[in-house]
């Protein structure tokens, strides 16, 4: 115990406690030297952006893992110019920890390939007819609005949903990172758990899409009704290139049968649900949560996901956060009876 | 997320740490309604590592464990060196604290933070020495 703490501690209190009006209490923002480093962060985050802002529109969107990281460590390493190298230290642990998420995810793609489990193809598709009274939505979303010819408004607000995918969570990611390491540890306790489940799923259920199940000329499963894929179609008529061919080469990397869950679909729930406390009007929160509905009607739309994919995707998010709701309120209320029982407080 | 970020300084957690002292029952008051709104997840507690660095390591994880350090750095203390008209050189780092990590409401069991433009949540004083008020005559 300090002597100055212990001073206090013994002297007795002026009684009541009568504040000093507003208007004559001393200012924290005054009183403390300005951090120089601070000015520097804001700089920074300027330049970035804009910097951003350029490479989409003139490159393209980053996407491919490796540039994405290098751009993300950019942001993240402006937020922390300045900071106390316990900062630092954390930063790079945290980096540790996210390449290693990243990384069991992608090889988990090879050994879905070697794990050999049946593919589902005709599941989902059963499920869906059974959601939807023998209709199925993938079928009916393009007979009913697939122009081969035209690309009309929705196409676009349906492919832009559909990409906003990767960077949306990433954005998120970072600027956590960046504000708060607490609510960043939060964050990535979800996320991490989706992912892992996701992986799992991806591993002992691999499901055929639906772009693949009707499919006549390479794969042959032929159990829906011939479907366009034309995801990346409204994207080039918004006018950004560059974006729709790096994806391409992308996707000749990723695991095909990884439809069941659909993580297009966990992310954009999981992104506004982590942030809807955050949000006060409730019609703000109900347009903010409208995303995830457009995101899995613009997957269906394309034929990449049936509708099952994004409900389970869904309620793998759900349990997710149920899951880290209760063992955080579990922690709290163990460390809170360890304090009471110690100072003989009630419990 | 939506929680408020409360500072407990050092006085406070002195007074809660020590059965002797006159503010002690306010202190432990004052600590047990701070640690139900931590059950609740209204409220997140923190002290400076400087505080919790002099603590014993079984108190900081009894009696101390809802708090979350907030460690200080030397850039903080350079900070702190320049802040004036605070009479302890750790009520200066607590300031400086207070504004680094954007926190806004302090816990205290003492009067150093009154003119303060700062959520002061202070101790009561303790009525536990004193002796009970004479029982009112029966009404006739």
């Amino acid at each position: 115990m300090s002597e100055s703490t212990i001073e206090r501690s013994q002297a007795p209190l002026s009684a009541p406690p009568q504040l000093p009006p507003k208007e004559t209490r001393r200012v924290l923002r005054d009183a403390v030297p300005t951090d120089p480093w601070a000015i520097v962060r804001v700089v920074g985050f300027v330049v970035f952006t804009v910097s951003y802002i350029w490479w989409f529109l003139d490159e393209g969107l980053i996407i491919d893992r490796i540039s994405v990281a290098i751009s993300v460590g950019i942001f993240i390493a402006i937020g922390h110019l300045g900071r106390p190298l316990r900062r630092w230290a954390w930063l790079v642990f945290d980096c540790l920890l996210y390449c290693l998420m990243w990384f069991m995810y992608e090889e988990s793609r090879g050994w879905a390939d070697r794990a050999g489990f049946p593919l589902q193809v005709e599941a989902p598709r059963n499920i869906d007819r059974f959601l939807f009274l023998g209709t199925d939505p993938n079928v009916w979303l393009q007979r009913e609005f697939y122009d081969p010819l035209h690309v009309h408004w929705y196409d676009k607000i349906a492919s832009a949903t559909y990409y906003s995918h990767f960077i949306f969570p990433v954005i998120a990611i970072a600027i956590v990172w960046v504000v708060s390491h607490r609510e960043w540890a939060r964050f990535m306790k979800r996320f991490a758990s989706l992912l892992i489940v996701a992986c799992a799923m991806f591993i002992v259920v691999p499901t055929v899409p639906p772009w693949m199940a009707a499919d006549r000329r390479t794969y042959h499963y032929e159990t829906l009704a011939p479907l366009a894929r034309h995801t990346g179609r409204g994207f080039r008529a918004l006018g950004l290139k560059g974006f729709v061919n790096l994806w391409q080469s992308a996707l000749d990397w990723g695991n095909a049968v990884a439809a069941m869950p659909s993580l297009h679909a966990s992310f954009a729930l999981f992104v506004p649900a982590f942030f809807l406390p955050l949000i006060k009007p409730i019609w703000l929160k109900a347009l903010v949560l409208t995303f995830p509905v457009v995101m899995l009607t613009s997957l269906v739309y394309f034929g990449e996901h049936y509708v099952v994919d994004g409900l389970v995707g869904w309620a793998l998010v759900g349990l997710s956060f149920l899951f880290w709701g209760w063992f955080e309120r579990r922690q709290r209320r163990v460390r809170a009876n360890r304090a009471r029982v110690a100072l003989g407080l009630a419990v | 997320m939506n929680n408020r970020s409360v500072l407990l300084d050092g006085s406070l957690l002195d007074a809660v740490l020590a059965p002797d002292s006159p503010r002690h029952a306010g202190a432990c008051a004052l600590y047990s309604d701070l640690i139900d709104n931590y059950v609740a997840g209204r409220d997140l507690l923190f002290a400076l590592s400087t505080v919790l660095d002099r603590m014993p390591k079984t108190t900081r994880h009894g009696a101390l464990a809802p708090i979350t350090t907030l460690h200080v750095s030397g850039q903080h203390r350079a900070a702190a060196r320049e802040v004036s008209g605070l009479e302890y050189p750790e009520d200066a780092l607590t300031v400086v604290m207070l504004r680094r990590e954007r926190i806004k409401t302090i816990a205290t069991a003492s009067d150093t933070w009154d003119g303060w433009d700062v959520e002061v949540l202070k101790a009561a004083i303790s009525s536990r020495t004193e002796p009970p008020p004479d029982p009112a005559p029966p009404a006739e």
